[in-house]
């Protein structure tokens, strides 16, 4: 597929960079051309120094035969305008990306007249991740699936817990619980396990189970699984504000810190029950003067990385019992954050990269709806797929021990009506069902692409 | 360094070489000559060293521009020894630093010869020497690795270090389609040139040596005299196809593609064509000064015409002998050698584009020197030029002349040696031309001693990868010796 991507900041960049390796064609425009040096270098992309808002630039940019326009400047008005001089140039999709909470409301007015096929905002998909993991205080990642009924739940094996050092075929006789192990992540090597897979101490495992299956699981290795009743926010950015709304609207207290007393004042007004505090969150008299360090959790989602991951660092070690969670934009470190056991950690710009990736690959697919969703887990490193069988689709009716799948590829879980189960070797696959699929194996957008 | 990965495409690189030798096989096949024995014995050898190099698995497949740099150097390097071995074996060239200057001289599009007597050499050897040609003007890596998934995302790093010119730009988003359409490009001029030159009067063996040599830009003919004894009309298509193979092969997708208007108007182009105008009429101008005109202006013109496109396109074919012309008329060849092809072809030289930027660059800075608060932009081809690029090209020029002042250095320590010589050899290799200055007493590259050759070698590769990628690979070479020597200052 041809696309163009106008703006080369961090989710430019790292969009083209995902979309490359899938072997698509991409055009990168950006105005400044240092930015788009470390793409030029080092991937396959077609950079091109220009203001993508100029027609001759598009134009130059073969607009007219790109099939996909992704606008992600900073800018959420120039990004509208850029679409709409892609599409009235012949580009049929166009993405925007447009993040000042002014048009949620006016957005799908928006989107229906600029004839946009999606606009992404990329701090309310993160809060909605950062939302879903509030459930689970022990899990670090949580991405649900089957509309709602099965969950991918991510936790890191402690020293001690019982299923250390245990194969995974006889999981189910330690613990008496029923999950799935789908991907382990140990010494920076991801890969999918089979049965005589040990578990051992310092993994990154993650597995599919249904809620109460999680809570009984997260139970028996003793960890944390009390409901979280108030939430402390550190900034109150976009990511905050849209985290917190949804706090408040699920009944969770709030509190938010921030430094800037307009800031708050604004976010007083919209966010009427909250307790909003005027403060720097590194201040430490702060955070016990507020009892913000008796919260069962806190989200630190200033604009600094570094300022981020110090008040996690702080707060895991004052407030053990808490769950962390921090925002990180520049680097790739969140996994080793989280091993090291300072609470969960997400990077805005990857929440919304999947999004992206899901709708392009989508859009290359012969069945309309055969592809559902698509997410990322463990350092972007797993991909889980979720497909719909069709009737036209190969191997329906074979039991699964004799069909050939790709390597590093599993079956994690299959939905039939308003029953899921974990597939074993003599279950078939029937018009219908809907598959996750769990693989290291990344680009995969066809149902028939995963068999050997 | 990712060492295994770049074995492993060292292996794919030498199976690759091997693969070409069949072609100059089927030519001995054809011609009944025994040579084909030679070429099957490097095949072999080639084959048994490159396969399980290619069998490597790496570790790791991590790779940056760095390893980018060294598997073009080492690539080319291991081309140029492979590419000698049927020479050397077939005693032709019996010397084996003769047979790699000469494979080098070929790959590297030079075609600066070491041969005393071409017309003795076997067809299938001719056919080789003129194929390294080819294979070398376009840039085989690019080829091998941007059309077989062998290098998956090192592709990006060796382009950039492989393809000439300044900046490297592709015609379609992805460096695989570029490169098919520039390889098609090359293939289709190339079969013209053999068609229009059969019907010219040339047999089919005949015309592909030509080809080769003039769409690389490479200068290897299969007569002493090179193309001195061709009808007018014969040199006349080598003309019009050695001044296309100067230019930049992205402008004929521009044409393809139905732009021909925008094409026409690169800055580049047009400054190519006015510097090969210029250079045709001085030449024409001073033939006629000096008395050495032909009988008629068309015949003089046609000479001349086919000197200036030879040497600024770094072809190197000749149509007379040069040395008898007067001294302003092999002065200005040897300056347009060095301004060479534009980026982007199989020429060689500095290049177009980097000697025009150079040239306005300069003038700003002249400028900017009377008006100290003066801002200046320099212009090339409608697009603002970064001062990234100026410096690049400002760099590139200083080494070039580092590298060129060195070659000369170790050249004249030849006591037979005369400078006017030495001048002319160094420029001709290292700008890949082929076209020999030398005087009445001298012989031709033969002659040099063992030293002197093999510093041609290096620079004939230093011209072709422009610089970097042979500096880099020195450098990794050294760098155990540097080190040591900083742990016995340390110590001292």
């Amino acid at each position: 597929m041809k696309i163009v991507i106008a703006g080369c900041g961090k989710v430019g960049t790292a969009l083209a960079e995902h979309l490359c390796e899938e072997k698509h064609d991409i055009v990168v425009i950006d105005p400044v051309e240092s930015r788009l040096n470390y793409l030029a270098n080092t991937q396959d992309v077609m950079c091109m120094v220009g203001d993508a808002k100029s027609m001759e630039v598009l134009k130059s940019a073969d607009i007219e035969h790109a099939d996909l326009m992704l606008a992600m400047t900073a800018d959420d008005e120039e990004n509208l305008i850029i679409c709409l001089i892609a599409r009235e140039m012949g580009c049929k999709n166009t993405i925007a990306r447009v993040r000042n909470p002014v048009y949620d409301k006016t957005i799908s007015v928006i989107r229906d007249t600029l004839g946009l096929s999606m606009t992404i905002n990329p701090d309310y998909e993160a809060a909605r991740e950062i939302f879903k993991s509030l459930r689970f205080k022990s899990a670090g990642q949580v991405e649900t699936f089957a509309k709602g009924r099965t969950e991918i739940l991510t936790c890191y094996v402690k020293e001690g817990t019982p299923i250390c050092n245990v194969q995974i075929k006889d999981v189910y006789d330690v613990i008496k619980t029923r999950v799935f192990f789908c991907a382990i992540k140990r010494d920076e090597q991801v890969f999918i396990p089979d049965g005589f897979t040990e578990i051992k101490a310092g993994d990154t495992l993650s597995f599919v189970a249904s809620r109460e299956d999680a809570d009984a699981f997260f139970k028996k290795l003793n960890y944390d699984t009390g409901r979280i009743r108030d939430l402390t926010i550190i900034g109150g950015g976009k990511l905050g504000y849209y985290l917190g709304k949804m706090a408040i609207e699920d009944g969770i207290m709030l509190k938010l810190v921030d430094q800037d007393p307009e800031k708050c004042r604004m976010l007083d007004a919209e966010l009427k029950v909250a307790n909003v505090i005027c403060g720097d969150g590194m201040d430490t008299k702060l955070l016990y003067e507020e009892s913000i360090l008796k919260s069962s959790a806190v989200a630190c989602l200033t604009g600094s990385d570094a300022t981020n991951t110090l008040i996690a660092m702080y707060l895991t070690r004052n407030c053990p019992d808490a769950k962390i969670i921090s925002k990180i934009k520049k680097s790739d470190f969140e996994d080793m954050l989280f091993n090291l056991g300072y609470g969960s950690v997400y990077n805005a710009k990857y929440i919304a990269v999947d999004r992206i990736i899901r709708y392009v690959r989508a859009m290359g697919n012969a069945f309309e709806g055969e592809f559902q969703s698509l997410s990322h887990i463990i350092d972007n490193k797993v991909e889980v797929l979720e497909f719909i069988v069709h009737e036209d689709c190969p191997h329906i009716g074979e039991p699964l021990k004799d069909i050939h799948f790709k390597k590093n590829l599993l079956i994690a879980n299959v939905r039939r009506g308003a029953r899921t189960f974990v597939p074993g070797g003599s279950d078939t696959f029937e018009p219908g069902d809907t598959l996750l699929v769990v693989t290291t194996i990344h680009g995969i957008s066809k149902f028939a692409e995963i068999f050997a | 360094m990712n060492w295994k990965r770049i074995l492993k495409i060292l292996g794919f690189i030498m199976l690759v070489t091997g693969a070409f030798m069949i072609l100059p096989m089927i030519v001995a096949f054809i011609y009944h000559e025994k040579d084909w024995v030679y070429f099957l014995i490097t095949i072999a050898g080639l084959a048994v060293i490159g396969t399980p190099l290619y069998l490597i698995k790496p570790d790791s497949q991590n790779f940056f521009s760095k390893d980018g740099f060294l598997i073009v150097a080492l690539a080319w390097i291991v081309m140029g020894l492979a590419g000698a071995v049927p020479f050397c074996i077939s005693g032709l060239i019996p010397d084996y630093i003769n047979a790699v200057f000469e494979a080098v001289s070929g790959f590297t599009t030079s075609g600066i010869s070491i041969l005393p007597d071409i017309e003795a050499a076997s067809h299938s050897l001719l056919f080789w020497r003129s194929l390294t040609h080819w294979i070398g003007g376009m840039g085989v890596l690019v080829f091998v690795l941007a059309l077989l998934p062998v290098a998956g995302g090192a592709s990006m790093f060796i382009m950039r270090a492989e393809a000439p010119g300044p900046t490297t730009d592709k015609v379609v988003p992805k460096i695989s389609e570029t490169a098919k359409f520039l390889y098609i490009a090359y293939l289709v001029l190339t079969v013209a040139e053999i068609i229009s030159l059969v019907i010219a009067g040339l047999s089919v063996f005949q015309a592909c040596i030509i080809s080769f040599g003039t769409m690389a830009t490479g200068g290897f003919s299969f007569l002493n005299t090179s193309l001195a004894t061709f009808t007018i009309a014969q040199k006349v298509i080598v003309i019009i196809f050695m001044f296309l193979a100067g230019v930049n092969f992205s402008l004929f997708f521009l044409v393809v593609t139905k732009k021909a208007k925008k094409a026409l108007a690169d800055t580049e182009f047009i400054w190519y064509a006015i510097i090969m105008a210029c250079t045709v009429a001085l030449l024409t101008v001073s033939l006629y000064i000096s008395g050495k005109q032909l009988a008629t202006f068309g015949e003089t013109l046609t000479e001349t015409a086919f000197a200036g496109v030879s040497a600024m396109t770094s072809t190197g074919f000749a149509s007379g002998d040069y040395n008898q012309w007067p001294l302003f008329s092999q002065g200005l060849m040897i300056l347009v050698m060095f301004i060479g092809g534009c980026a982007g072809s199989t020429g060689g030289g500095l290049k177009v584009s980097r000697v025009v930027i150079l040239m306005k660059s300069l003038r700003l800075y002249v400028k900017k020197k009377m008006h100290p608060r003066s801002v200046n932009v320099t212009f090339f081809n409608k697009q603002v030029i970064s001062d990234e690029v100026i410096k690049d090209i400002l760099i590139y020029f200083g080494m070039f002349i580092i590298i060129y002042a060195a070659s000369m250095l170790v050249v004249t320590t030849e006591e037979s040696m005369d400078f006017g010589t030495a001048f002319a050899s160094v420029s001709t290799a290292i700008n890949n031309n082929g076209i020999e200055f030398h005087n009445a007493g001298a012989l031709g590259f033969a002659n040099y001693a063992w030293w002197s050759r093999i510093v041609f070698i290096i620079d004939m590769l230093i011209g072709r990868l422009e610089i970097f990628p042979i500096v880099i690979l020195l450098g990794t070479i050294t760098s155990p010796v540097r080190k040591a020597y900083r742990k016995i200052k340390r110590k001292v």
